[in-house]
């Protein structure tokens, strides 16, 4: 069994706390006591009095507490409270032990008055309560600090995000960070700083005087951001004053405020930083002037840096590709070797060389070359990392600095990734240019910072890849050095061989298969080595090719190959021997020139029959202008000499040539004829183009015919002609005169009746 | 707000009768319970009780129709009673006439956020100017607000322990997919939802506000060992639900099945020990079976006693022969002129579920009798308002009968 006296006063004190819990301010705490109090105690009248003031009470009606009569009961001069309604009531009160005192006063009608455990409720109510108004005191009065706290916090975070803008800014600009960013990480950092107004960076246009462009903006509506991209000074109110008097300038009207702060480059106004706020109330403040003025010059930092940075990149970076130009790079490689010696690395050079660039430059203009080139550029840096460095060394020369690779493959790779992306087509409006490049890697040896050394070891390495095909990569070793001394060595002798007149003409004899009879002759270059004796074409056609010197050696061929075959056909025709053709071959360097002129000079010189010369050029897989080939073999055509496309089949556009060309002759490689020995499919390879050839009329002669196997079976595919070691060797001008002229009593009768 | 304030003083009479009206036209029915209830000279104002199914503009139209101008405060119900017995569906109407009564009506809204403040509003300068030696509050509150006894808070701490308060709050019924119909009140000429109104009447002779309910205690008082707010988690230190289920003897499925339990706990609520009264506690269907806890609508503070309590029909009939004699003592002698009637929804239900059938007609019959013949109507409340002593206004599943002298 419960004890319910006690049990209630409990109960009734702790909704009295609950209810108080819920409060937390004073006048509502009072309110909610005597409603509370009154509630526990079934009571008609409860009041709180405070300083002599009720300072909150039921069971009256509003505002009509009878504050004297209240007073009179804690001051016991009353043991009774008068509640309208109810008549004279009970009252009982409660101290509390604070300054000024409070007084919980519980009135309640009937005659019984209150118990003992109620006046201890009493009590224990006024003792929570003014536990409770102190702690709602003591809250109000930490939340005040709490603000100030929060305030002072805010202020000193608010200096701690400005700075953070800042050093970001600042950072950015160390970082040569591209203007436009800056400049968008300078309106940002303004807008957010200055609680969301618009802030708009205005610079003057350079190319239009008094004109402003909106070069960063943040915050502003969108339809004024498009409105406003371009102003006039004169137009542009607060931003147009604050540039013309370079002072800070504020406008505060009706529905619009704001700001502006001008812009310096080197000290000389060059724009404004403005901030906006539509609508509303908004009031600038030193704080506010202060930001701005910030952030404005930190905009005056970045566009001078800029422009700075811009000259001095100028001088230093390649204007046509961006890239880092020769002088520079080579700084940067000798830096880049004692650095990297130093902590024993090696750096990875690629030089890169262009294939048939010449070509495009040339044909296409220098603008498309440029174009080409700045593609180039971009596409090299694509294939490297951000530390890499990729530079322009001059012309179709690049360089490619690598650091940092652990194996020597990653430096392959990056070559491969290269010769990749400059295989693909130039795009140049529309038209697709193919190119190609041929790399030379060298990698540094820590003990040898020699920046020179490895520029030209790559560069060798290089012109070792080009050498052997082009579209390569080679990788640096000491016999290229060799090979290209012996190379440059050859290159003096073939000049001097050219002074000296050591190059020889021999002839091979182009014969009818059916029964051998020559009909023609193909005329071939020999050099008569003083030391080295009979030197083959293999040896130093290449290197001639290379440097140009195939073009005076060719010329000289030709001109010997005609004057000889216009004289053997001088005896042959007296001789009633049918004309020999005299086939030369024709280098594509030569085509370059102007061969027509040239090969009709010879002519004219020599005395030779146009009819009699055929002129074998070589179909070429690398890029060429094909109109102007084109224009070249109509003019030679036009001259009456006879073209014949030389090793058809070996190349890649063998079908193109014999389409485009006005080709009267094919000439099968050899290799086709070799596979006449045996019954594989190749050897219908070689009947389908022997075939081709007679479908499309042309004359076609088998080069390498060496059995009379393959003679036979070429006869039998329908070829008529041939040449090769089963009809005679490369025969010396002798010997080549012993063959194509008549009997010496023939030949000797012939002049005789001649030079009568 | 709007105060409409009128007074009469000319002849000081006083009369009091009701109209009520089942024509299932609703401007029809209006204006018929009206006429009926309309039957001396000088109305000074009109209580009407109206059907949740029915419009109320269209009724309010009706009731015009016959009573222009004349101030009127009413609400919704589920169901209305009258001597005609329990209905649903129809019009209650009560008029309060003579110079001996003044009447000024107010009304609040947002009483669902903000209930002290509708209460403070309603009783604001209510019974200014106003003489009389007698005055009640007349307050027709929301059941569907869950702090009502803030609103009635709110009035007390306007008008004091002088004025008598009496009334119910606005009933509903189920929408057919089963949500509440909203509640609707009605000011004057105006229609009002989410509010309250009140008629400050002050009146020549006496009011007569009495309660009670057809509770019986169980047992010994269990006390209120962990509790918050309206959830009580334990009583005697053991898990609430299974102590309150033992103490009432409920059957096994009421345990674990939560449809048995609401069955059964909807007609069992608990009693919280006041110092002179009980205020009971409607134990809701959000009892937690797993964790044992209940759940009630009103605080159950910690440290508290509560008492579990069951009813049967009879003695929920027999609180009407207890209660009607309280309200005409109250009189102090003076004769009554007839009854308002705030019967609880929660009763409507024992009655009707009562083992031998629905027992309503019964109670409405003892009503009919304890009224002597005097008229009465009323309505099926989501809450009731009867305060004389105190500040505590509030009741739950109570009978509350105010007798008008």
């Amino acid at each position: 069994m419960y004890d319910i006296a006690a049990a209630l006063v409990v109960q009734q004190l702790a909704e009295f706390l609950g209810a108080l819990s819920e409060v937390s301010d004073v006048p509502n705490a009072y309110r909610i006591a005597t409603t509370s109090a009154a509630r526990a105690l079934d009571a008609e009248m409860v009041a709180v009095l405070r300083g002599g003031a009720v300072a909150a009470a039921v069971g009256f009606p509003a505002g009509q507490a009878p504050v004297r009569e209240l007073s009179a009961v804690v001051s016991g001069e009353r043991a009774t409270v008068d509640v309208p309604g109810c008549g004279p009531c009970q009252a009982i009160f409660a101290p509390s032990a604070i300054e000024p005192p409070e007084y919980l006063v519980v009135a309640r009608g009937g005659p019984e008055g209150f118990t003992v455990e109620e006046a201890s409720l009493v009590r224990g109510m006024a003792r929570v309560l003014e536990l409770h108004v102190h702690m709602v005191q003591s809250l109000a009065a930490e939340r005040r600090q709490a603000a100030l706290n929060s305030e002072l916090v805010d202020s000193l975070s608010e200096r701690q995000r400005l700075l953070e803008h800042l050093s970001g800014i600042q950072r950015a600009i160390a970082r040569r960070a591209p203007l436009p960013r800056v400049l968008d990480m300078i309106t940002v950092g303004a807008h957010e700083m200055l609680g969301g107004d618009g802030v708009v960076l205005w610079l003057l246009d350079s190319d239009e005087p008094g004109m402003l462009v909106m070069t960063s903006e943040m915050g502003l509506p969108k339809r004024a951001g498009r409105r406003l991209s371009r102003l006039t000074v004169a137009e542009a109110g607060t931003v147009g004053r604050s540039i013309a008097e370079d002072r800070l300038v504020t406008i505060a009207e009706p529905g619009e405020s704001g700001l502006a702060v001008p812009v310096h480059d080197s000290g000389t106004v060059v724009g404004a930083l403005a901030a906006t706020a539509q609508g509303g109330d908004r009031k600038y403040e030193k704080r506010d002037r202060d930001i701005l003025h910030a952030f404005a010059e930190h905009a005056s930092l970045a566009v001078t840096d800029a422009k700075t940075f811009q000259a001095l990149n100028k001088a230093h970076h390649d204007q046509v590709t961006g890239l880092v130009s020769r002088s520079p790079f080579m700084e940067q490689l000798q830096r880049g070797l004692s650095v990297a010696g130093r902590a024993g690395d090696r750096l990875g050079l690629l030089f890169v060389d262009l294939d048939g660039f010449k070509l495009v430059n040339d044909s296409l203009g220098h603008a498309a070359g440029d174009t080409v080139l700045a593609e180039v550029g971009a596409r090299l840096r694509a294939c490297v990392r951000g530390m890499d460095t990729v530079a322009r060394l001059g012309g179709d020369e690049f360089a490619v600095l690598l650091a940092g690779f652990e194996t020597d493959d990653e430096v392959v790779s990056v070559a491969e990734r290269v010769l990749d992306q400059l295989k693909r087509p130039f795009d140049l409006t529309g038209q697709d240019v193919f190119i190609g490049a041929s790399v030379g890697i060298s990698l540094s040896d820590p003990t040898s910072p020699d920046a020179d050394a490895l520029i030209r070891d790559a560069d060798l390495a290089m012109y070792h890849a080009k050498r052997t095909g082009k579209g390569r990569y080679e990788v640096f070793r000491p016999e290229m050095q060799e090979a290209f001394e012996k190379t440059v060595n050859l290159a003096t002798d073939l000049r001097l061989a050219l002074e000296r007149d050591e190059f020889v003409v021999y002839y091979q004899p182009i014969c009818t298969l059916a029964d051998g009879a020559p009909v023609g002759l193909e005329a071939l270059v020999r050099w008569q080595h003083p030391a080295r004796g009979m030197v083959a074409p293999m040896e130093f056609i290449p290197t001639a090719e290379e440097t140009e010197l195939i073009v005076p050696i060719g010329h000289r061929v030709l001109r010997e190959a005609c004057r000889s075959t216009a004289a053997w056909n001088r005896r042959r025709a007296l001789a009633g021997l049918p004309e020999l053709t005299v086939h030369v071959n024709l280098s594509t360097r030569q085509l370059r020139g102007d061969t027509p002129q040239m090969v009709a000079e010879v002519l004219g010189e020599t005395g030779l029959a146009p009819s009699s010369l055929v002129l074998e050029i070589t179909e070429s897989h690398q890029a060429f202008d094909l109109a102007q080939v084109c224009d070249q073999l109509q003019r030679l055509k036009g001259l009456g000499v006879g073209l014949a496309i030389d090793d058809f089949g070996t190349g890649y556009s063998s079908l193109l040539a014999l389409r485009e060309f006005p080709i009267d002759t094919i000439k099968i490689d050899k290799a086709f004829v070799d596979n006449l020995d045996g019954c594989s499919d190749r050897s219908d390879l070689t009947r389908a183009i022997v075939q081709l050839g007679r479908t499309v009329r042309r004359d076609v002669v088998a080069e390498g015919v060496e059995s009379e196997s393959q003679r036979q079976a070429l006869l039998d595919c329908g070829c008529r002609l041939g040449q090769g070691y089963l009809f005679a060797k490369p025969l010396d001008h002798a010997a080549a005169t012993a063959l194509v002229l008549p009997a010496p009593a023939q030949v000797d009768a012939t002049p005789a009746r001649a030079d009568r | 707000m709007d105060d409409d304030f009128r007074t009469y003083a000319a002849q000081r009479t006083r009369w009091f009768d009701v109209g009520v009206s089942s024509d299932d036209d609703p401007h029809r029915a209006g204006a018929a319970a009206a006429s009926r209830a309309l039957t001396g000279p000088d109305p000074r104002l009109l209580v009407v009780f109206c059907s949740i199914r029915m419009d109320p503009h269209a009724v309010l139209a009706g009731i015009k129709e016959v009573a222009a101008g004349v101030p009127l405060i009413g609400c919704s119900s589920g169901a209305e009673l009258s001597v005609e017995g329990p209905g649903a569906g129809g019009v209650t109407v009560a008029a309060f006439g003579g110079s001996g009564f003044s009447v000024r009506t107010s009304a609040a809204t947002g009483t669902r956020t903000a209930p002290r403040e509708g209460g403070l509003e309603v009783a604001r300068s209510a019974f200014a100017g106003m003489d009389g030696a007698n005055q009640l509050m007349l307050l027709l509150t929301d059941g569907l607000v869950d702090d009502q006894d803030k609103i009635i808070g709110g009035v007390y701490e306007m008008l004091g322990a002088g004025v008598a308060l009496a009334g119910g709050a606005a009933g509903t019924a189920l929408k057919p997919d089963g949500s509440n119909a909203n509640t609707f009140h009605m000011h004057d000429g105006e229609v009002l939802t989410d509010a309250v109104v009140a008629a400050a009447i002050t009146s020549d002779g006496p009011f007569g506000v009495a309660m009670r309910h057809g509770f019986r205690e169980v047992g010994e008082p269990m006390m209120v060992t962990r509790s918050r707010k309206g959830r009580i988690y334990t009583l005697d230190n053991r898990p609430a639900l299974h102590a309150y289920l033992d103490r009432l003897g409920a059957p096994a499925e009421a345990y674990h099945d939560k449809e048995a339990f609401v069955a059964f706990s909807r007609l069992r609520p608990l009693c919280v020990l006041r110092r002179a009264t009980e205020e009971v506690r409607f134990v809701t269907e959000h009892a937690d079976l797993g964790e044992g806890s209940l759940m009630c609508v009103g605080d159950v503070p910690e440290g508290g006693m509560v008492w579990p309590l069951e009813s049967d029909a009879d003695s929920t009939i027999e609180a009407v022969d207890r209660v009607w004699p309280a309200a005409v003592e109250a009189l102090g002698g003076r004769p009554a002129r007839g009854f308002l009637v705030f019967d609880c929804g929660i009763r409507q239900d024992i009655l009707s579920q009562a083992p031998a059938g629905d027992q309503g007609g019964e109670e409405v019959g003892r009503m009919v009798r304890q009224a002597g013949g005097l008229p009465f109507v009323g309505f099926y409340t989501w809450g009731e308002i009867a305060r004389v002593r105190g500040v505590n206004g509030l009741h739950h599943q109570s009978l509350v009968v105010l007798a008008v002298g």
